[in-house]
């Protein structure tokens, strides 16, 4: 696994990963059928999934038991379309800060990753209320030196990350930019965005 | 930021395409939504039959990648390529619903009592036109069994009706004659749970999946087809 760039791309203040190949290639994830995620940076890949019809179904088939169990009414075909829905919420969210939002609405939108996940606990977190807990889809960054470094995304319908692999996965991802990084900084932290 | 280090291992190779994404979405949003909804009810039929991506390839003789691509709700399909989905999955995609012979399906309410004495329960209202409203009494729940020996009666064999007695819901049996004053019209049901509305010349296929008895709206109610003739 590893860091290939930094991008800077959404303002002074926000920037994003492209990892190696390899880093987004685990064995038996969904992530591997889909010939053109190379070269891309971590939030093409979320809203290119995010908008696949495809791709969503293999994820939700996969975890069919954690939809089931987060609302037993719900069919694969209308986690899907829901998605589809959201995705494009999230991007027009994330779009508005990006182009017109302040610093301030940039720092609010990111929350801190809760302390009962596994191995955050050195870090200052608060307890967030989500707004919509019914959506799924998040992004993951690394707070550092008052910007925000997105490291990765995922569907996330357990509630914590240690749960499932590619939530895992998120993690050591977010460990791996920080150690990519180098030095210790105090005010590094792990934070996510939903919408 | 304020970071050189940042700076310095910040590419400058290409920009990111995030934002282009959703912006490719909305320029051509008109035939994106529709080979999303394509997609879905491909991926839909793919489950319920248990095949697979290649399985689909072979039938339709196209690569996986293509079908890959058929399944990513981007492609622009072509009628060919919808036609070797149809015929692959053995279902119709795309129904064509003729113009003006499309049946708007409104509430279904109580009869009249007057149309209770004639022996109908149920009324479906229909609107052919915002001008016109066609209204279907039905016989809910009213059906007797003998009433089905009758096939010329009904409209269908009585086989099918035979059939439909599992797999119809109690709410959706029924039959009905449209107080339609120029053109004779009725209504009857086969044993995939659609209902047949026969008006002069012309039949529609209505699917009635669920409605609500309390406020009388028919949910899930589709125009499925028309048929000349």
């Amino acid at each position: 696994m590893q860091v290939r760039h930094i991008f800077e791309r959404i303002s002074a203040r926000l920037y994003v990963v492209v990892y190696e190949p390899e880093t987004n290639q685990t064995a038996g994830n969904i992530e591997d059928e889909d010939e053109d995620e190379e070269g891309k940076d971590e939030l093409e890949l979320a809203f290119s999934r995010w908008r696949n019809p495809g791709w969503l179904w293999k994820f939700y088939s996969k975890f069919r038991r954690d939809l089931q169990e987060e609302d037993p009414t719900i069919s694969v075909k209308n986690a899907v379309s829901r998605t589809l829905e959201e995705a494009d919420h999230f991007h027009a969210a994330l779009v508005r800060i990006a182009t017109r939002g302040t610093e301030d609405e940039l720092m609010k939108l990111f929350k801190p990753l809760h302390d009962r996940e596994e191995g955050q606990k050195a870090y200052e977190l608060q307890h967030i209320k989500v707004k919509q807990p019914r959506c799924w889809l998040r992004l993951y960054a690394l707070r550092y030196r008052g910007g925000f470094i997105i490291t990765g995304s995922a569907i996330k319908i357990t509630r914590k990350m240690n749960h499932r692999p590619h939530l895992k996965k998120e993690l050591d991802k977010l460990r791996m930019v920080q150690k990519f990084l180098g030095e210790e900084e105090s005010e590094k932290a792990f934070v996510y965005l939903e919408i | 930021m304020e970071n050189d280090k940042l700076k310095k291992i910040t590419s400058t190779e290409r920009p990111s395409g995030w934002m282009e994404l959703p912006a490719y979405k909305k320029e051509n949003r008109p035939w994106v939504d529709r080979s999303v909804k394509i997609s879905l009810r491909v991926l839909e039929i793919l489950d319920e039959k248990g095949m697979s991506q290649v399985d689909l390839a072979k039938l339709m003789g196209v690569t996986r990648q293509y079908v890959s691509r058929i399944l990513n709700g981007t492609e622009n399909f072509t009628l060919e390529t919808v036609a070797k989905l149809e015929d692959a999955l053995g279902v119709s995609l795309i129904e064509i619903i003729e113009q003006n012979t499309s049946v708007r399906v409104g509430k279904l309410k109580e009869s009249t009592p007057e149309e209770k004495r004639q022996g109908y329960w149920m009324t479906i209202v229909l609107a052919p036109s915002p001008a016109q409203q066609v209204y279907v009494p039905l016989k809910l729940k009213e059906f007797k069994y003998r009433d089905l020996h009758d096939p010329a009666a009904y409209g269908v064999p009585y086989e099918n009706f035979q059939q439909s007695e599992n797999l119809l819901h109690e709410e959706y049996k029924g039959y009905g004659t449209a107080f339609d004053a120029s053109t004779p019209t009725r209504l009857t049901a086969d044993e995939k749970n659609i209902f047949k509305l026969t008006s002069g010349t012309r039949t529609f296929a209505l699917a009635l999946s669920r409605w609500d008895k309390m406020t009388g709206e028919i949910n899930e109610a589709i125009t499925k087809q028309v048929f000349n003739g």
